[in-house]
């Protein structure tokens, strides 16, 4: 509970700081908003007054407080570009990346745990090398070529799944589920390819362990000494990993949107850049690592949870 | 009652591919009998008991034939599937590290239970987990039923090791098999589970293999004896028999090495022990033999002697003068110099982290006003168990840490040096020798000094130019006391300079700081775990405990007449050879 | 052994992509900004290895300049984190409390920063260049260094040898060059040839998403791209940029995990 409340206020901080970071790089470095507005040819004066309308005369610390009171209750402002509200074209996006990120972490889970605790069981067998041969192939391929290799061999030769594109679940939940496989798989078997080097090489240090031949001395025959007492013990070190590669996920999903052309936060983040709208990067940014912040928070809970040794104190 | 051994024995050997770790070993073993198997490291005594067990380690390949009695099939070879009914039920085993045996997430009560289990002694869970706390209060655990509610990482050393003593006894087994189970933990623990060990063994009638590298330890637990070298047995007998008349050179040499008792000197076996693979050809023991001949070079086989016991030497020692006592080394008086350095009061406490923000911080005490001084000539050894503070103490005394406390004066010019305990880690693995060895004299060494320096330490002048890692661990502490010797000091400080050197080189570095103080009016201070290092090496003694120093005084006196109950309680728990024979026939 | 192996693979793989790279630099089959609308799409074989794109430029002289502009990215955006990273990491390890753990927090909050999320912020205020895209990934990957060097270092720093260094008057300065350094090379070398394919990774995605290296400058990411638009008509177009990409990954992953195991003999086959 201690340690709960701990993690709650040093989470808040980096929120904060994170925030402050974001603030200052895109909206104290940056040129003029209004001047980009309105291009190079602007007179001043619609200069000034666009300036006044956007409240950028105002002075930088009154911006930020503005700025942040808003994210405080969801509101992220409007938009220079568009005029438009960004809140709820944010909240519209997160869920998106969300289920991407999500698909692609189960995805990553399903393969690298059985293929990782069994490369490092027959670690001194051929089968072991070619897993990890495989998982070394895997972490080479980025996920955006992935996504366009399956795009090739599911959609263009076999035609059985859509190559891009969105159906929200609220709509058609069978046509959702078609058009996230692909983005959900090339985000997973590349992250899939790193987790099960990740998992092999715990459960190899595991499998080196005083404590795994006391289970053997125990009467436990291999196979379950791994199980019981081995696994639990590797879960320790690859759930700190899980925790990385969730917010991996989240910012990798930026990329396979591009690829599967799904309207998510890469999506918007992207067309935020393109238009130089400075105030929706920030929001769509500022979504992002606090994410991942809580992302990892969690993890950090639950790592404290599964080991015992830090949870005396 | 069966006349059958429990166990037999039979070419036992062990291969790493195509290098033989161990080789051609057979013994037999009773009900009810503790053998004990004595070697240096790299003699293959672990090898083979994990070997009898299935245990081997993934690349390595056992061969010849084991029988335990009860077992339809024999050990070596056999099936994980097979072995599996017969490891906790029939044979349990200890292992060397308490700190790592057991499950770190796993609560330690459970981890007995499952042994009860697995082999269908106790069925139901609830049982099980009483017969566990049961039998975690026959180990003599206080607070049973707490201790098995704990999680590993909550125990001291010793109570893990009950721990898993509990694990390897819980079925009752025939066979216990203890790999060093004492050598990471306190002699006075040492004593409490060795007592465990030999009260249930003497209780149950539980046949008993008992791994270590401390002759007198095995001589106070055993019947008898086995004792290997370069993955061989070269003799065998009754302990009281080996252990006093030796009739292998090795035997007899070993002996000599670990006799630190009052009046003898420890003679170290020349040269290092060799690596597998690099065994001479005839006798293993053959290039390190004192009585090594041409008939050497043919295999000595493994025969009967008169007495009851094996050895494989074509010289056998007779063993009339097998311990002629070499008388130590014969010192010029020394008189008690100028005091070098003066400690008052030193107290060093460390913060503990805070348990909720604004709490006041919680402080552990590692020393508590200890004062002391140390004169030219004179060797003051510090001894004491693992939290006495006694490394704390050196650390403050030689500048490496600030008391919380108190304080260390030393007088004009006077320069202070420290012998480290690891000699792995106290050389930079990057760094020639020779720069080494001229770290402390800050671009003042010439070539000249170095090698002479070396040469001090009784290593050849080429040494200079090589790596730390192209040394043995006796060598290389060789090396760690030249660089503290560079810069002249007057003071030299040791932290448990031997404790991680093998038993057969020990002796020749007790000499090195002996000859190395005697000749320069030094002052020194031991600091070590071993009553025995200190009663070699000092004249002063300072026990210590808890922090504080509780006896102190001229070593012979502190041997003789103990003042302070810990104190003598500490000198009652070191096995020592003579007396653990007595009371105990075989 | 097995390192051999792995270290041999992944040696010959690095050197390819940059000898491609380095030859580019003197000669190419074509230029690889030619646009020849006479020989659009070109089959492989004949006049041109690999074939042409779409605009009829030589796919093998772009791969061969994308190799430049991939190992230039890399190099500068490794060498900006080795620089930041490891003096950091050798300070925080050899400093015992705040300023250690003010290094790691600042790495820690670095981590929820990924180089994509950098260079897109930077690409919003900069817009696009080679530039932008070097310094995102160069201060992603700087945490990665200080995390692995403070380990490292504070390892060194608990051993005797150090104390021996300090009864001997050795300042931290000497201590940190004498006996920290040396000893955490390793650590350090190993850290970078897997810092490097990151950035080789990043690079190609920031590339994709037209936030790295601007039109007509090639580089694998936007070849890419664009022969995506042709993975109806003409797949093949986007197998060699992708196989540049991996080659190229895998190689620089390999050459790490060789030098690790050589360089640490107890870690072979952990990692």
């Amino acid at each position: 509970m201690r340690l709960l409340l701990r993690k709650l206020a040093s989470l808040l901080t980096s929120a904060v700081i994170a925030s402050f970071v974001v603030f200052a790089f895109l909206a104290v470095l940056p040129g003029d908003p209004a001047e980009v507005a309105l291009g190079t040819n602007a007179t001043p004066d619609a200069v000034a007054a666009l300036r006044h309308e956007f409240g950028t005369d105002r002075p930088l610390v009154t911006q930020y407080l503005d700025w942040a009171q808003g994210l405080l209750h969801g509101d992220f402002g409007t938009s220079y570009v568009t005029h438009d509200l960004i809140g709820p074209r944010i909240t519209d996006r997160f869920g998106v990346t969300c289920w991407l990120a999500l698909g692609g972490m189960l995805v990553a889970v399903l393969l690298a745990l059985p293929a990782g605790v069994l490369a490092a069981a027959w670690h001194r067998k051929a089968a072991g090398a070619l897993l990890s041969a495989l998982s070394q192939a895997g972490i080479a391929i980025p996920a955006f070529l992935a996504g366009i290799l399956l795009v090739y061999v599911f959609a263009v030769r076999a035609g059985a799944l859509p190559a891009g594109g969105y159906t929200p679940l609220a709509e058609d939940p069978g046509e959702w589920a078609r058009h996230l496989v692909l983005p959900c798989l090339s985000l997973g078997l590349v992250q899939g390819a790193v987790l099960t080097r990740y998992v092999r090489s715990a459960v190899l240090t595991v499998l080196h362990q005083d404590f795994l031949r006391t289970a053997r001395a125990k009467g436990r025959r291999r196979r379950a000494a791994l199980w019981r007492h081995g696994l639990p013990n590797a879960a320790v070190p690859v759930l700190t990993v899980l925790g990385l590669q969730l917010s991996t996920l989240l910012v990798g999903a930026v990329v396979v949107e591009r690829v599967f052309v799904v309207p998510g936060l890469g999506d918007l983040l992207l067309q935020g850049v393109a238009d130089r709208d400075l105030l929706l990067v920030q929001g769509v940014v500022i979504v992002l690592v606090v994410a991942v912040l809580v992302v990892n928070v969690v993890t950090d809970l639950l790592y404290h949870l599964l080991d015992p040794r830090l949870r005396s104190r | 009652m069966t006349t059958a051994p429990l166990l037999e024995v039979t070419g036992l050997g062990v291969d790493a591919g195509a290098v033989p770790l161990v080789r051609d070993v057979s013994f037999s073993l009773a009900r009810g009998e503790r053998l004990g198997v004595i070697g240096e490291s790299g003699s293959g005594k672990t090898l083979t008991a994990l070997a009898l067990l299935g245990l081997l380690d993934d690349g390595l390949r056992a061969t010849g034939s084991a029988r335990l009695d009860g077992v339809p099939f024999d050990l070596v070879g056999a099936s994980d599937r097979d072995l599996s009914t017969v490891r906790g039920r029939l044979a349990g085993m200890v292992f060397q590290e308490p700190m790592t045996a057991l499950n770190p997430v796993m609560r330690v009560g459970p981890q007995i239970a499952e042994t009860l289990r697995l082999h269908g002694t106790r069925t139901e869970r609830a049982a099980a987990r009483a017969t566990a706390v049961d039998l975690l209060d026959r180990l003599r655990l206080p607070d049973p039923a707490r201790a098995a509610r704990a999680h590993p990482h909550q125990l001291s050393g010793g109570q893990r090791q009950r721990g898993v003593l509990g694990i390897a006894l819980a079925n009752d087994p025939a066979l216990l098999i203890c790999d060093e189970p004492t050598t990471a933990l306190d002699v006075t623990v040492q004593k409490d589970i060795v007592d465990l060990i030999t009260g249930l063994s003497a209780e149950r009638d539980t046949a008993v293999l008992y791994i270590s590298h401390d002759l007198a330890l095995v001589a106070s637990v055993c019947h008898r004896v086995l004792v290997m070298y370069g993955g061989r047995i070269v003799e065998s007998g009754p302990v009281r028999q080996v252990l006093s008349r030796p009739a292998h050179p090795y035997t007899e040499a070993l002996l000599a090495a670990c006799d630190l008792s009052p009046g003898a000197r420890p003679k170290a076996i020349p040269g290092t022990v060799p690596a597998p693979g690099a065994l001479p050809e005839g006798c293993v023991f053959r290039d390190r033999c004192a009585y090594a001949d041409d008939a050497c070079a043919v295999r000595p086989e493994r025969v009967a002697d008169a007495s009851g016991g094996t050895v494989a030497c074509w010289h056998p020692r007779t063993g009339a003068a097998a311990t002629e006592a070499t008388p130590p080394p014969v010192e010029a008086p020394r008189e008690a110099g100028r005091v070098l350095l003066t400690a008052r009061k030193l107290t060093r406490r460390y913060a503990r982290p805070r348990t909720r923000p604004f709490a006041p911080r919680a402080h552990f005490t590692a020393l508590e006003e200890v004062g002391l001084e140390l004169r030219a000539g004179r060797r003051l050894g510090v001894v004491g168990e693992s939290g006495s503070g006694k490394t704390t103490l050196l650390r403050l005394l030689a500048g490496l840490d600030r008391p919380t406390a108190g304080t260390v004066e030393t007088a004009d010019g006077v320069g202070l040096q420290v012998v480290f305990q690891d000699p792995m880690g106290s050389l930079d693995p990057r760094m020639r020798v020779r720069d080494i060895v001229a770290e402390p004299l800050r671009g003042a060494a010439s070539p000249g000094r170095v090698a002479e320096l070396l040469t001090a330490v009784g290593l050849p002048a080429d040494a200079a130019a090589r790596y730390p890692h192209q040394f043995s661990g006796g060598q290389r502490q060789r090396i760690a006391i030249a660089r503290a010797l560079a810069p002249k000091p007057s003071v030299l400080f040791a932290d448990e300079p031997v404790s991680a050197l093998d038993v057969s080189v020990r002796a020749q570095i007790l000499d090195v700081l002996r000859g190395v103080t005697g000749e320069r009016g030094m002052g020194l201070c031991v600091v070590s775990h071993d009553l025995g290092v200190i009663r070699y090496l000092c004249d002063d003694v300072m026990v210590m405990r808890g922090g504080r120093v509780v006896e102190r005084g001229p070593v012979a006196d502190v041997w003789s007449a103990p003042q302070h109950p810990y104190t003598e309680q500490l000198l009652n728990a070191v096995p020592v050879l003579g007396r653990s024979f007595s009371g105990k026939g075989s | 052994m097995r390192h051999r192996a792995t270290l041999t693979a992944g040696g010959a793989l690095v050197v390819l992509v940059l000898a491609a790279a380095l030859l580019s630099l003197v000669w190419t089959p074509y230029d690889p900004m030619h646009v020849d609308a006479a020989h659009r799409l070109a089959a492989p074989g004949g006049g041109h290895l690999l074939g042409t794109d779409q605009f009829g430029r030589d796919v093998a002289s772009r791969l061969m300049t994308g190799a430049r502009t991939t190992v230039f990215v890399g190099v500068v955006a490794v060498g900006f984190a080795v620089f930041l990273g490891v003096p950091a990491g050798i300070a925080a390890g050899m400093s015992d409390g705040a300023l250690g753990a003010l290094v790691m927090r600042v790495g820690d909050f670095l981590l929820a920063f990924p180089a994509l999320l950098l260079a897109i912020m930077l690409a919003a205020v900069y817009g696009t260049s080679t530039l932008t895209a070097m310094t995102a990934i160069g201060i992603a990957s700087a945490p990665g260094f200080a995390r692995v060097s403070r380990a490292a270092t504070l390892r060194v720093m608990a051993a005797e040898y150090i104390d021996a260094a300090r009864l001997a008057r050795r300042s931290r300065t000497a201590i940190a060059w004498r006996h920290v350094l040396p000893n955490i090379r390793d650590v350090v070398i190993v850290q970078v040839s897997v810092a490097f394919a990151t950035a080789v990774l990043a690079e190609a995605a920031l590339s994709y998403l037209g936030l790295g290296t601007p039109p007509p400058t090639p580089s694998w990411g936007r070849m890419l791209l664009d022969s995506q638009e042709l993975l109806f008509s003409e797949p093949e177009l986007c197998l060699w940029p992708g196989l540049a990409v991996a080659a190229a990954v895998l190689g620089l992953n390999l050459f790490g995990d060789g030098l690790r195991d050589r360089f640490d003999p107890t870690l072979e086959g952990v990692r």
